[in-house]
């Protein structure tokens, strides 16, 4: 079990944003959390970095909580995270640097990743003279670098027109694929979320709190327009757009069975 | 013609607007236009014995014979009279660097800190530079050359605090997601604090150096006018007491302008090469 969340409440002063939250994400597993805005998908992700401390419960990644120092989560953020001062070579050396890798191996290190993200040739260039799409290619080989044990990805690709966005999904699957890193990515795209994810987790706000967990077993390649992709997202949507009284308590998540059934 | 002739938006950009407000000229005519109506106001003014100054022209020459032959009063050129003040100003500036630069990032990074020696500096602030003057002339009577520490004193006290103000706003204005991008790489605080929120600050550290020279080169002229024997502001002053000397005067004016601005430039293409992210 990779990562473990049990019993997770979070509040800012009086504000309750998370509620009891159980998760467990596999090994390898690429798991979308969901939700409308404000239902703390942010702060989730920040409290599974040891970003923010949780004000209850407890997160366990391979059975320690996670802690900065070890440098075991990539975080990938929203917003454009690169450093402006430095150039994407220099990005990434940041990283490695922070994590003490052998000085020798930078220079493999970096050139590996690059071209993992197809930007082997941009490595002198400053982050103000790429692309939004490359900025956050770039951002992705930056944590690739140092091999975390897992990968948080804050709506990564929200910003980015929607065919740069489809590229970025397809190539995320292909990484992913290739590395079997556990990832846990937010976004409120369902479409998204049913092209990337292994399991779905439902969130509802308000405080937030898990609604479902849908596991998607559709094949991959995933077709956008195919039938079934469509109506696992259009129950999705529904799940979300349900009123509140399905939601689960902290200890029932819904067996697999179930889940497969919609 | 009238109100509703106005360009639709979409032609703003992209298309260049021809014989519109005179853009053919492009800037730089505007630039010479406005010198030469500064001096043209400047020769009527003399003309019309509206002041009793020496013509434009008159000045020139003495400016030129002050430049290349220099003062025969003070056995110095022009440019050896600025240079012994804006050698002042350097040393002055480069220990206000010194000290307030490390002190506002300590101060932007740490809370305790900031509040601690905040309260102190809010006392000092509001005082100007020249109203130390007089105590640093008690304070470093026994120094080998008094007139010379309290003039580096009274600048270092200008340019300190532009340059303190700026580092701490710098540093208060990192982004808190590239803080968030280098703890989740596992970045130690001396990591964060060198290589995220000192060069995230640097932008604002140089507008603060050159605000700071800028408030120097003011206190030194000031300085020099009450005390010690060399640099522009004495000489413009001790022009006037000998009368008559109007056109000098009026020249180690201008060199005081002109040293202003080419100060002010040559800090802003350092920033340009030191800050070439943006």
């Amino acid at each position: 079990m990779a990562l473990i969340l049990r019993d997770v409440t979070h509040q800012f002063g009086e504000v309750k944003i998370l509620e009891n939250l159980d998760l467990q994400v596999e090994d390898g597993c690429l798991c979308c959390v969901v939700g409308p805005s404000g239902c703390g998908k942010s702060t989730l992700l920040r409290i599974i970095a040891g970003l923010y401390q949780p004000a209850g419960g407890e997160v366990l990644l391979d059975d320690a909580p996670p802690s900065l120092e070890k440098g075991e989560i990539g975080f990938v953020f929203q917003e454009d995270a690169l450093f402006p001062w430095y150039t994407v070579e220099q990005n990434i050396k940041f990283g490695l640097k922070a994590r003490n890798v052998d000085k020798n191996l930078w220079d493999e290190i970096i050139e590996y990743n690059l071209r993992k993200v197809g930007l082997a040739e941009y490595r002198r260039y400053y982050p103000k003279q790429l692309s939004g799409g490359m900025k956050q290619r770039v951002a992705i080989a930056r944590v690739l670098a140092y091999n975390p044990k897992l990968l948080l990805m804050d709506e990564p690709f929200a910003s980015l027109d929607s065919i740069n966005r489809n590229m970025l999904q397809a190539d995320l699957i292909d990484l992913w694929s290739r590395e079997k890193k556990t990832v846990v990515f937010v976004t409120h795209n369902i479409d998204e979320a049913v092209f990337l994810a292994e399991r779905i987790v439902i969130m509802n706000s308000k405080p937030g709190r898990i609604k479902r967990i849908v596991d998607i077993d559709l094949p991959r390649p995933r077709n956008r327009t195919d039938a079934n992709f469509c109506r696992i997202r259009r129950s999705i949507l529904e799940i979300i757009e349900s009123p509140d009284s399905q939601r689960t308590g902290p200890n029932e998540n819904i067996s697999n069975e179930e889940v497969k059934s919609i | 013609m009238g109100l509703f002739n106005y360009t639709p938006a979409e032609n703003l950009n992209g298309q260049p607007k021809v014989n519109r407000s005179g853009k053919r000229f492009g800037n730089g005519y505007f630039k010479v236009l406005s010198v030469i109506s500064f001096l043209l106001g400047w020769q009527l003014l003399v003309s019309f014995r509206l002041l009793e100054l020496p013509s434009p022209l008159e000045t020139a020459q003495v400016f030129v014979n002050l430049v290349v032959e220099g003062d025969p009063l003070y056995n110095k050129t022009l440019l050896e009279i600025v240079w012994s003040s804006l050698r002042i100003v350097v040393e002055a500036c480069l220990i206000s660097i010194v000290i307030a630069v490390p002190l506002g990032i300590l101060m932007g990074a740490v809370e305790w800190f900031r509040h601690y020696v905040d309260a102190m500096l809010e006392m000092l602030r509001p005082i100007p530079p020249l109203a130390w003057i007089p105590l640093a002339y008690v304070i470093f009577a026994n120094a080998s050359r008094p007139t010379e520490y309290v003039q580096i004193f009274v600048v270092f006290v200008g340019a300190f605090f532009p340059i303190l103000l700026d580092t701490i706003h710098g540093i208060s204005m990192v982004n808190r997601i590239h803080i968030e991008a280098a703890q989740t790489m596992g970045a130690s605080r001396r990591q964060i604090l060198t290589q995220i929120m000192l060069p995230a600050s640097l932008p604002s550290i140089f507008n603060g150096i050159r605000v700071g020279f800028g408030v120097g080169w003011m206190c030194i002229v000031a300085a020099e006018f009450v005390g010690g024997k060399l640099g522009i502001g004495y000489y413009i002053w001790s022009s006037y007491s000998v009368g008559g000397r109007v056109a000098e005067i009026i020249s180690g004016v201008a060199a005081i302008g002109l040293v202003g601005t080419v100060m002010n430039k040559f800090i802003l293409f350092l920033e340009k090469r030191l800050v070439p992210w943006r």
